[in-house]
């Protein structure tokens, strides 16, 4: 088989000049070889306990490209985005409120700190059913789930940015006479971004995962509602579809926004 | 240029009974002047007051009493523009600014910005030996460089004393001497009233017009050396060494009854 001898152990002059190895680290083979023995076992499982439990590879692409031609990808996803997006965002304003207020008053970082702890040990689903009670079915239910996961990621990275801020540079910046308004422009926040850039990367994800979750109850949009009501029809394969369109949200989302963001917020260092 | 001479202040810094506790008095009725155009050395034990002087002259502190005049006249050090231009032990230059943009900075405070802001700090990179590097990024530049892009900011704003904060403690044997011959330089070149705190007997002797000792905490003004060229510093580095270990020994005593006996 081709695969034993590639893992095979070969004598030193054997081995392809570093170009080769490069262009494959590159290109990723060795996960892509993984992916493609992932796909055999798959359509062999499909062949053995059907298209319900197992869609067989080319009827989810076929999903996945109706979805994409149909219009409902745009729409579904817009609705997924524009949801996670509110949420994220005012946990982002929240938390950079409550770091402004913490970097002033000291006193409030404590409990700043103690409220982070227990909101990050709340399940997820916490959130979800007191969102039923309180919001009903509507729109406002994910989007307040998503404020509730991201806003402990958020509270803690900033906590941590304003802890790590370099007081010599601050005590600097009063001894030259820089008004409070310059100090937090060039001092602090220049200081806390790459801590912020890195929350919002990490509790984006978490949002985007979280969210779909929250879908599943009370609208009637979005990749989540998508996912069950595939379910529901018995469309497995489209279930799959909206899973791996779920996946590429994700990925593009942080090639395109977070991964030029954290550059930029780390081009000093 | 006599004409100016006299025209001059009898002191560019003189502190009169300066007093500062925090819990312990670290500055009791401290009594310090300096001429115009003095490069002046400040030596004394580690934990004497020093670095509280520095904070009271660089308004980040405010004394318990006494006064300090500026030019003769007394001095509001906490508002206004910076009358000391400082430099730390460490550069405390913005990681994420070049070189220029963080002298700049330190301009806005006095009304300049823009071209104009540039422009003078630029004028003063080149003064310190940094032309050409205003726009690197300060963690591009060597440690020596860094303390004198922090050197050009502290001049930049123009103030009547230059205050230097063991700045060279960090650097290696080498780039220290460079660094000492470059502030001789730009005094020289400038002609500014520098107060240089140190702890090294040598880098005083070397640069100082005048070196004064700091007695143990609370800081006094023990004594203090005229240098010329006729000074013979082998003899008077001996001397100071004595004066200077005594008063170590004695900030060691108060110390370790300070640590004994808890506030």
């Amino acid at each position: 088989m081709a695969t034993s001898d590639l893992t095979a152990r070969r004598p030193l002059s054997a081995i392809p000049p570093i170009g080769w190895r490069r262009l494959a680290e590159r290109l990723h083979l060795p996960t892509l070889l993984v992916l493609g023995l992932g796909l055999v076992i798959w359509s062999a499982m499909s062949d053995r306990y059907g298209a319900y439990l197992f869609p067989p590879p080319s009827r989810v692409l076929n999903g996945l490209i109706d979805i994409a031609t149909g219009g409902l990808l745009w729409l579904h996803v817009g609705a997924s985005l524009y949801r996670i997006g509110l949420g994220f965002a005012a946990a982002v304003a929240v938390s950079v409120a409550a770091g402004v207020v913490g970097g002033r008053l000291p006193a409030t970082r404590m409990v700043l700190r103690d409220l982070t702890s227990i909101l990050n040990s709340t399940s997820v689903f916490v959130w979800i059913v007191l969102a039923l009670i309180w919001l009903g079915l509507s729109n406002a239910g994910p989007i307040f789930t998503t404020f509730m996961i991201v806003l402990p990621v958020m509270l803690s990275n900033v906590g941590e940015g304003i802890d790590n801020l370099d007081r010599k540079l601050l005590e600097m910046a009063q001894a030259y006479r820089l008004s409070e308004l310059d100090r937090f422009r060039h001092v602090t926040l220049p200081s806390v971004i790459p801590y912020l850039v890195a929350g919002m990367k990490v509790s984006f994800a978490l949002g985007l995962r979280v969210s779909v979750v929250a879908e599943l109850f009370g609208v009637s949009t979005g990749i989540g509602y998508m996912m069950n009501f595939s379910r529901d029809t018995l469309r497995t394969d489209l279930v799959f579809a909206w899973a791996l369109v779920l996946v590429a949200v994700m990925v593009v989302v942080e090639q395109v926004i977070f991964e030029p963001l954290s550059r930029r917020a780390n081009a000093w260092r | 240029m006599m004409a100016v001479a006299d025209d001059r202040p009898r002191y560019a810094l003189e502190t009169r009974g300066l007093t500062k506790a925090f819990e312990i008095p670290i500055l009791d009725d401290l009594a310090l002047a300096v001429r115009p155009g003095e490069l002046l050395c400040l030596l004394g034990p580690n934990g004497c007051g020093k670095t509280t002087l520095l904070r009271i002259l660089a308004g980040l502190e405010s004394p318990d009493a006494g006064t300090v005049l500026v030019d003769d006249a007394a001095a509001d050090l906490r508002s206004g523009r910076p009358t000391v231009g400082i430099v730390f032990q460490e550069p405390r230059l913005l990681p994420w600014k070049s070189a220029a943009e963080n002298v700049a900075l330190s301009l806005k405070p006095l009304g300049l910005s823009g071209d104009r802001a540039a422009r003078r700090a630029a004028e003063y990179l080149d003064l310190v030996g940094l032309h050409g590097f205003g726009g690197y990024h300060t963690a591009r530049l060597s440690g020596g460089m860094q303390q004198r892009a922090a050197i050009a900011r502290a001049l930049a704003v123009e103030p009547a004393i230059l205050l230097l904060d063991e700045p060279f403690s960090a650097l290696d044997p080498e780039t220290r001497r460079d660094q000492q011959d470059a502030v001789v330089e730009i005094w020289r070149a400038t002609g500014k009233t520098i107060v240089f705190i140190t702890h090294s007997i040598e880098e005083a002797l070397a640069i100082g017009t005048r070196v004064a000792l700091l007695s143990a905490r609370p800081a006094r003004l023990l004594r203090s050396w005229h240098l010329d060229a006729s000074t013979n510093r082998h003899a008077l580095a001996d001397e100071i060494r004595g004066l200077l270990g005594e008063q170590v020994r004695e900030q060691r005593r108060l110390d370790a009854r300070r640590a004994e006996t808890p506030a």
